[in-house]
């Protein structure tokens, strides 16, 4: 909680600092000091959505995840439990959306000037990807055993789903955003590298394995839910009819792993029980290159992304508890809409 | 903590800062900037937009190959290893690219995204490997079966037995000579990001080479899954060339360019499984057209 905690604040504190005061020099505050401007009003914005979207979001991000994994609980099946995770941290994402139009409409001051050198904006979008998990690596509790798997496939039943608010000027940019992502490993026979001894229960004692060896992992063996929390950073390259331009972004990671299995190790599914549900806190980072066709008040976007998510976590049962890490390593095609928030 | 988190960023990640960093120094020389006193933007000349074409003859250098198991004998030892120094590999397409860049006075900058394909063609591979291979378990032999590899061998690669297509994003910095009226000699060098795919009906290398072995005791590679991977890697440029300026609005370019990109890809499958590394180094003559942007 405390480490929670701590990332929460760290990124909150980031954003805030480089959202509101990192284009300071190009900003006309010294002749319009007293002047409602869009800057200044974009800040008191940032004040209020920072908060409530870095506290409401965890909160339903994980009450998301505790409601699909009851649905596991329940029998349903893995889609079902995905849709059910969904709508929890959708919801909630709607609440706040709402919340803020109202306070931006009725609470925040209008600005009085007409400066259109910086974009400010909210973007939705939805982020199909191709991923994949690399390097997974498994080390025994006790100390006596490692695994390790090159290269495990993995696939969505939803794709990513996320939400940016910054700005933009005609050479830089920078946003805050928040997306949800969820993938689960395929049906696979995954082959990997064995080092130790093992505990076996059948015999109560530790075994010697191969070093080669083989298991069949069933579809949804893994589900990986993450809500993410981060910082962009761009550079916006000459206007050509649609504007394009690149920069990288890393952030936070609240990772959500479940299984019916309790861990690599032991592969005997717990009917009616969720034996592995870990949550962890993270961080991930990603490039992009994007083409945005700019409107007056609006502008539609494509961004691709190579990203990386880091996972560590706890899985297995008694003498076959294990310390798991791995990359999900992805490429994103983002499709997404961004709106003038003035 | 955060320490400890620092100490968790491997050599991938200072990879992937030091090409965004080159990424973004060129774009910055020619990049529009605010003058402080008038707040008005300044635009710099000489910014365009160009596509391009090449063609040209590649290898792959130093092609290493690891087994993904360690030897039972020794733990921290791979199970198996080859290297090849140099398979020849040949357009499958030709290049092509889309830059943005400027230059000012001597200096020039680009960010380019392209599509480099290339593909073996027909022809013996002479390797060194060391090591032995896992045979999975059959009826003669129960708890499956070591065989220990050639230390030298070779194997004749069919046509088209491994396809590379790297979707690259990079900067390029470049220096351009004033040489004569309209005329600019260039030379430069880039940094790139890609996304390599690696396709072949086989399951790969590894695979293919111990075939004949694998057929020995009833494995059929045709039975296996065929190839096709996707993994990032990163690579550079050396382009020497010369951009002519036609009119106010467009130039054409002509470089001849030497590049390298990194490629790794997990290959082959079931107990062959590797980790793959090459270098695909290739020749090109690219020529363009570009639009001046203002």
């Amino acid at each position: 909680m405390v480490k929670l905690f701590q990332y929460l604040f760290c990124l909150f504190m980031v954003s805030s600092i480089s959202l509101s005061n990192i284009y300071s020099k190009d900003s006309t505050s010294q002749i319009e000091q007293g002047a409602v401007t869009q800057k200044k009003v974009f800040k008191e914005y940032l004040k209020i959505i920072l908060p409530a979207n870095m506290f409401f979001g965890p909160y339903a991000f994980m009450y998301g995840v505790t409601i699909g994994g009851q649905a596991i609980v329940d029998g349903d099946p893995p889609l079902k439990a995905n849709t059910k995770w969904l709508v929890a941290p959708l919801l909630a994402g709607a609440l706040i959306q709402m919340k803020t139009f109202e306070i931006k409409k009725y609470g925040l001051k209008k600005p009085t000037d007409d400066n259109n050198s910086t974009f400010y904006y909210n973007i939705f979008y939805v982020g199909p990807d191709i991923s994949s998990i690399k390097e997974f690596n498994a080390k025994g509790d006790d100390g006596k055993w490692s695994a390790d798997v090159a290269e495990a496939k993995t696939g969505t039943d939803y794709p990513p789903l996320g939400y940016r608010t910054g700005f933009s000027t005609r050479s830089f940019g920078m946003d805050f955003e928040m997306s949800l992502l969820a993938h689960h490993t395929l049906e696979q026979k995954a082959y990997y590298n064995f080092e130790g001894q093992i505990y076996n229960e059948d015999y109560n004692m530790y075994v010697d394995l191969p070093t080669s060896m083989e298991i069949d992992l069933p579809s949804h063996f893994l589900m990986l839910h993450s809500m993410y929390m981060g910082i962009n950073a761009y550079y916006v390259l000459p206007n050509f009819g649609v504007t394009p331009y690149i920069g990288a972004g890393g952030g936070a990671l609240l990772n959500s792993i479940q299984s019916q299995y309790p861990g690599p190790a032991n592969l005997v599914q717990e009917d009616g029980a969720l034996a592995l549900d870990e949550m962890e806190l993270n961080w991930g980072y990603h490039g992009m290159v994007g083409f945005r066709y700019m409107r007056e008040k609006s502008f539609y976007y494509v961004e691709l992304r190579p990203t990386f998510h880091n996972f560590q976590y706890e899985s297995g049962l008694g003498r076959l508890k294990e310390h798991d890490q791995f990359v999900l390593q992805s490429f994103q095609i983002q499709l997404g809409v961004g709106k003038n928030i003035f | 903590m955060f320490l400890y988190e620092l100490k968790e960023i491997n050599i991938k990640t200072f990879k992937i800062i030091i090409i965004a960093f080159w990424v973004v120094v060129p774009i910055r020389i020619v990049s529009q900037s605010f003058d402080p006193e008038t707040g008005k933007a300044i635009y710099s000349s000489n910014k365009y937009i160009s596509v391009y074409m090449g063609y040209g003859p590649g290898s792959l250098e130093n092609f290493y190959a690891e087994s993904a198991f360690s030897s039972p004998e020794n733990p921290s030892e791979r199970l198996w290893t080859a290297n090849v120094l140099d398979v020849t590999t040949e357009n499958s397409l030709p290049q092509l690219g889309l830059k943005f860049g400027g230059w000012k006075g001597w200096f020039g900058g680009e960010l380019e995204m392209s599509i480099l394909r290339h593909k073996t063609p027909d022809q013996i591979v002479y390797y060194d490997s060391h090591g032995q291979i896992f045979i999975p378990p059959t009826p003669d032999y129960p708890d499956g079966y070591y065989y220990t590899v050639e230390p030298q061998d070779s194997v004749a690669l069919p046509d088209n037995f491994l396809n590379f297509n790297s979707y690259s994003i990079g900067g390029v910095a470049y220096l351009n000579i004033p040489f004569i009226k309209n005329l600019y000699p260039t030379i430069g060098f880039g940094l790139s990001f890609a996304m390599n795919n690696v396709k072949s009906e086989y399951p790969g290398p590894g695979s293919f080479a111990a075939k004949n072995v694998m057929a020995a005791f009833g494995y059929d590679i045709k039975d296996s899954q065929s190839l096709n991977t996707a993994d990032f890697g990163w690579g550079f440029d050396i382009p020497i060339g010369l951009k002519y300026r036609a009119n106010d609005n467009m130039f054409f370019s002509a470089d001849f360019r030497l590049s390298k990109k990194y490629i790794s890809f997990v290959g082959s499958d079931a107990y062959l499984k590797e980790k793959d590394e090459t270098v695909l180094q290739s020749f090109q003559i690219n020529l363009g057209v570009g639009k001046f942007i203002n």
